[in-house]
């Protein structure tokens, strides 16, 4: 145990975070997946649950695997993995399974497992831009040579995405914008990438709207840009009972796994967890989530400040926010401070592929912060060395008198 | 590092929004969003699957569960305009089907349900205890078409709740084997527990089925109502098991024993019938007699009651002295009475039959002999008696798999509580303990040439008739010990009936085979008191074990009787007349339908003719594989007469000329022939046989005249039934139409 605990490297306090929301989304997943487990397993309530649990140990073992790497190495295939992902984006569009209505997920193969591509596009955007951004550091000023042409590529990306994910489309845009905020970007270019970005997002909407109303383009466009009155009473009453779970969980929550409104709530398990540990675990549930997240995004601007590079810095800065921006789109979707969105709490929610996904990218975070360690480390015993080497003259001068 | 800045204050801005709403939502809409949620309570609740049912042997219901229902009402659910409609016949169908309450009644309950708002007003309750006040299913499809709660329960607010019932449609048979639900109270006289005895609690896992669940809604005040019409899951109804008893059996064993115990007035016993190949018990009845004289199955004698057998037990030392080899049966043996240390044993005729054989001491069943030959051989080494009683299988459990076996108690040499009198009073059934059921084991193995098998209950488990388990006879041990010795004591066993102690057993029909048993209950730790016993303060148990016929085995049975109180003492006085009802009626029925012999009887339908060309008739007969004799061979017109078997006797049939012949049962050939014939005109209508003519046969009536024919297909009312492939029937046939012609033959001269 102590060799292991030895073997794990970098910010501490985001380990605890990370274990204490997993054991937090353990007691959330089992009690709420009780409604599903009797609809699809005869009540076999323990079956999401140890299903839950083995993806979250993977998770944390993907987590740890990632953070012993070295984070340049990623820099170094981030450009490669970006034309990657792009086709694989292509193919979701056309072939991909229907969740939720929106054509998200991708079934791989032979591991029988559905993944939703844009949460790898997410991780990938990321480091992508982050190495971008540093590696073309002195001709960020200049807009057509140093921002239009990762732009063109991150449109691609997000011309993809954004039809059928809005949600993820917009929290990968601000992401975006805060690495090139922190990046020094002037804010000149950035008022014009925005302006850019919402005229090819509305003209696209336009054209998809008005394509040939055949084939599967056609009711791709009804599933995606307009929505159904139907759809919007279900989206009224979904915030509905959001509201009764979390007022229902005032002063001290029903306590845990005494949750009714998992029994009304649509997907209690992930798009509105954070109501259910409200109603469960009271006021106190609500707040330690939120305190929880605010820690994190503490700790990872901590780690962007003291990287020992700017890459890592962007890094930091990049998947911090939209982890943390993403806990507070679905909190904040919850307790009905916006429009419903599918966004589940990272590490929180349950679900397989996006829960690895957000372990590796704390993964990625966590070697940031191994190298700050090993940076200091360095730099101390540099010190220390000096200092050494000055009380000998000291000394020698001392002898010498 | 500044533009960091700005960044996390924005997301704190953020939090600090959705903490403001968390808390807006709690405390200012709280109220009301917190009575939402009471009303929306909700809770899953168990649905208890059906019990499984539990079969004899053949195939009739010892227990069976079934469901009932409860009938409650949604006020709040019907539409007003439906309600005012339909609520006039609503309560006159109910009135009319529960008989219960008028009509008025029943509308003024649901008008005072529905001004109440009542969520889940009760309509009728079915009572488990009382079976005129339960709903079945039957009742419930009828119920389920009525005014509004035709309209079900999310249109029309009928809930239905189900539950279920056991019952027993044999009541007192085997009740105790068969098994029930006990609850047991704590001496506040609350429930503790609840638990299945007997083959309802050994195979309790496999007729419980798989529990449904059902999602209720809490309502204001207190009490739950179903959220859904359907079951979120649906129970699985348990297995069925399929036993061993035989509920004609069971019936004479139960009932033979109760007359005894109570024309006694017997404490309690048993009486058990194992089939001696199978080990399958064919009956088990347990009796105790209750406070006020009557007499229930209230416990388990035959598996829990280990006792000291008594005289029983002789046959066990016998075994062991005929294995051992030192001696035979014809060894003389002195009885009377004997003195082991300063313990007197004696025999309950005490004057003694002088020095006899073994095999005599063991018809009369004495103590002294049995017990100075056991002395004799193993006095120097006592050990080798207990290891050949052992190795028999004798002092270790069977491991029935109802609960609650007695332990039998066979102690060893020199460990504590041997005396220097164990052993004398070991061979005769003291200090040594065994119950009913494994001392019945034992004698099953002997009359099975050695070979001990288990007890056995069930032999099937199924699933909607579908046999999921079948289970074999269980071999305890191959062979109890060597043939030789088997075959010696089954002899001494016979000797017991023809010539000892269960004289009265004798009979001419069959034989059979036992060892009567009278031990003396010991009484807390002061031993058995005085053998002589003044009066009768000494309590006795009476058996009587044996197998019949004997010279065959098919059933061993054991008769035990505790303390009787009336009418003697003795195992032959009081058991063995139980003994002699149960076998007595046991090898009848087995004489009425032969075992395994059902399928050779099979009944059949000989076709009768009622009149046609005899040549013809033959032909037909012949082809369908039916024997004809006639008593004319020369008549052209004959009709089917009598049957024997499968032998038609055909009779020649004279007709005259101007009277109507009788036509029914006649193919439309040979009628119309034959109406022809007489001059007349047939008129048939119709396919088949002649089923009715319009002119009655035996009128006379003038040629050319018209008959009409109504033809028919009732050949069975031409058809009789007759048992067949049963070669003493042919032997009977072959004899009887021997006898008819000879008969004929002799009218002829």
């Amino acid at each position: 145990m102590a060799k292991l605990l030895n073997k794990v490297k970098g910010d501490k306090a985001i380990w605890i975070v990370v274990l204490l929301l997993s054991f937090i989304s353990m007691l959330a997943v089992y009690s709420s997946t009780g409604a599903l487990a009797y609809s699809k397993q005869a009540g076999n309530t323990e079956y999401y649950f140890l299903r839950h649990f083995s993806y979250m140990i993977f998770g944390l073992l993907l987590m740890y695997l990632s953070h012993l790497v070295n984070y340049t190495f990623y820099g170094r295939f981030s450009k490669l993995a970006m034309y990657a992902v792009i086709p694989l984006l292509v193919y979701t569009i056309f072939s991909g399974s229907s969740y939720n209505e929106a054509s998200r997920w991708v079934m791989i193969p032979i591991l029988k497992l559905t993944i939703q591509p844009s949460d790898i596009a997410k991780i990938v955007s990321i480091v992508y831009l982050a190495f971008y951004l540093r590696k073309n550091q002195d001709i960020l000023d200049d807009f057509k040579k140093g921002i239009l042409p990762v732009a063109i590529v991150l449109a691609i990306v997000i011309l993809l995405i954004f039809p059928a994910n809005l949600s993820t489309a917009i929290l990968m845009i601000a992401t975006w914008a805060v690495m090139f905020f922190v990046s020094q970007v002037k804010i000149k270019h950035m008022l014009k990438l925005a302006g850019l970005t919402v005229l090819l997002m509305f003209t696209v909407s336009v054209v998809l709207m008005n394509v040939s109303k055949s084939s599967r383009v056609a009711t791709w466009v009804n599933r995606v840009v307009n929505h159904s009155d139907t759809e919007n009473v279900e989206k009224n009453y979904q915030k509905e009972q959001s509201k009764i779970a979390i007022a229902s969980g005032y002063p001290l929550g029903k306590g845990p796994g005494k949750s009714t409104q998992r029994n009304f709530l649509p997907h209690p398990y992930s798009d509105f967890i954070f109501a259910i540990i409200v109603e469960e675990y009271g006021p106190i549930g609500g707040v330690l989530i939120l305190v929880l997240y605010m820690v994190l995004l503490y700790r990872g601007i901590r780690i962007a400040i003291r990287a020992p590079g700017s890459f890592g810095a962007y890094i930091a800065i990049g998947i911090t926010f939209i982890i943390v921006l993403q806990a507070m789109i679905n909190m904040a979707v919850a307790v009905g401070l916006g429009p419903v969105t599918g966004q589940p709490l990272p590490l929180v929610s349950m679900g397989g592929s996006s829960f690895w996904f957000t372990s590796i990218s704390f993964g990625i975070l966590l070697s940031v912060s191994k190298e700050i360690e090993n940076e200091e480390e360095h730099s101390e015993n540099q010190v220390r060395r000096t200092e050494n080497r000055k009380t000998n003259i000291k000394k020698e001068d001392e002898d010498e008198q | 590092m500044i533009r960091s800045g700005i960044m996390y204050f924005a997301m704190l801005v953020l939090a600090i929004g959705i903490l403001y709403k968390m808390f807006y939502i709690q405390i200012a809409l709280g109220e009301e969003y917190r009575e939402i949620d009471q009303e929306r309570n909700v809770r899953i609740r168990t649905i208890e699957a059906a019990r499984g049912n539990i079969y004899s042997d053949d195939g009739s219901l010892l227990a069976t569960s079934f469901p009932v229902f409860d009938l409650y009402w949604d006020s709040q659910v019907c539409p007003d305009s439906i309600f005012e409609k339909d609520i006039d016949s609503l309560a006159i169908y109910l009135s009319a089907h529960f008989k219960d309450k008028s009509a008025q009644e029943y509308k003024n309950a649901f008008v005072e349900a529905k001004q109440k708002g009542n969520r889940y007003y009760r309509v009728k309750f079915s009572n488990i205890r009382r079976e005129k006040d339960q709903i079945s299913y039957t009742d419930l499809k009828k119920i389920k078409k009525f005014p509004i709660f035709r309209r079900g329960q999310n249109r029309g607010g009928f809930i239905v709740e189900q539950k279920s019932i056991r019952k027993m449609p044999y009541r007192l048979l085997a009740h105790r084997t068969i098994g029930y639900e006990q609850v047991i109270w704590d001496d506040e006289g609350n429930e503790i527990n609840k638990l299945f005895v007997g083959l309802e609690g050994a195979y309790s896992d496999e007729l419980k089925g798989v529990d449904g669940q059902r999602v209720e809604q809490k309502l204001r005040g207190g009490a739950w109502r179903p959220l859904t019409e359907e079951n979120q899951i649906e129970p699985q109804n348990g297995n069925d098991i399929v036993t061993t008893i035989n509920i004609g059996v069971q019936d004479v064993a139960e009932s033979a024993l109760l007359k005894q115990l109570d024309s006694t007035k017997s404490d309690h016993g048993c009486a058990v019938l194992m089939e001696v190949k199978t080990g399958q018990i064919k009956a088990i009845a347990n009796l105790k007699r209750r406070s006020d004289g009557s007499y229930g199955e209230d416990m388990n004698f035959a598996i829990w009651e280990s006792l000291e057998p008594g005289s029983t037990f002789k046959l066990i030392s016998l075994i062991a002295l005929l294995e051992d080899g030192s001696i035979d049966t014809n060894e003389l043996v002195p009885t009377g009475k004997v003195r082991f240390g300063s313990f007197e044993m004696k025999d309950s005729y005490e004057y003694g039959y002088g020095n006899v054989s073994l095999a005599r001491a063991f018809e009369v069943s004495s103590n002294v002999g049995i017990a100075r030959a056991v002395t004799k051989v193993f006095g120097n080494r006592p050990q080798d008696f207990v290891d050949l009683i052992k190795k028999m299988g004798v002092g270790e459990k069977l491991g029935v798999e109802i609960q609650g076996e007695g332990q039998p108690l066979i102690k060893d040499y020199k460990t504590q509580g041997w005396s220097a009198t164990t052993l004398p009073w070991m061979s005769i059934g003291y200090e040594v303990k065994m119950t009913p059921l494994q001392l019945l084991t034992l004698y099953n193995a002997v009359a099975n040439d050695g070979k001990m098998v288990k007890p056995q209950f069930v032999t099937h488990i199924k699933q909607a008739g579908r046999v999921e388990k079948e289970f074999e006879p269980v071999v305890l041990n191959e062979k109890i010990c060597s043939q030789s010795t088997i075959d010696k004591v089954k002899v001494c066993m016979e000797s017991v009936v023809t010539h000892g102690t269960a004289r009265r057993l004798s009979n001419e029909v069959y034989t059979i085979a036992g060892k009567t048993g009278t031990a003396q209950i010991a009484k807390g730790g002061s031993g058995y008191g005085n053998i002589k016993g003044e009066g009768r303060n000494v309590e006795y148990t009476a058996s009587f074990i044996g197998y019949f016929p004997a010279d065959n085995p098919k059933y061993t049975c054991i008769i035990m009787i505790n303390n009787p109180r009336e009418r003697g003492f003795y195992g032959a006085e009081i058991a063995v007349p139980v003994f002699r009802e149960i076998a007595n009626k046991v090898y009848a029925m087995e004489i009425d339908i032969p075992k395994n012999q059902h399928d050779s009887i099979r009944i059949k339908n000989i076709p009768l003719i009622q009149a046609g060309n005899q040549k013809d008739i033959q032909t037909v007969y012949n082809y369908l594989n039916y024997k004809t004799f006639t008593d004319n061979k020369s008549s052209g017109w004959v009709s089917s007469g009598s049957t024997i078997a499968n032998t038609v006797r055909l009779k020649s049939v004279g007709y005259k000329k101007g009277v109507v012949p009788d036509l029914r049962g006649m193919g439309a050939k040979d009628a119309v022939f034959l109406v022809e014939k007489h001059g007349y005109v047939a008129k048939i209508n119709g396919r088949g046989h002649v089923v009715s003519q319009s002119i009655l046969p035996g009128t006379e009536l003038t040629k050319g005249s018209e008959i009409k024919l109504q033809l028919g297909m009732k050949e069975h009312s031409f058809t009789k039934t007759y048992i067949a492939n049963d070669s003493i029937v042919s032997a009977i046939v072959a004899d009887s139409i021997k006898s008819i012609e000879e008969n004929y033959k002799n009218q002829q001269q």
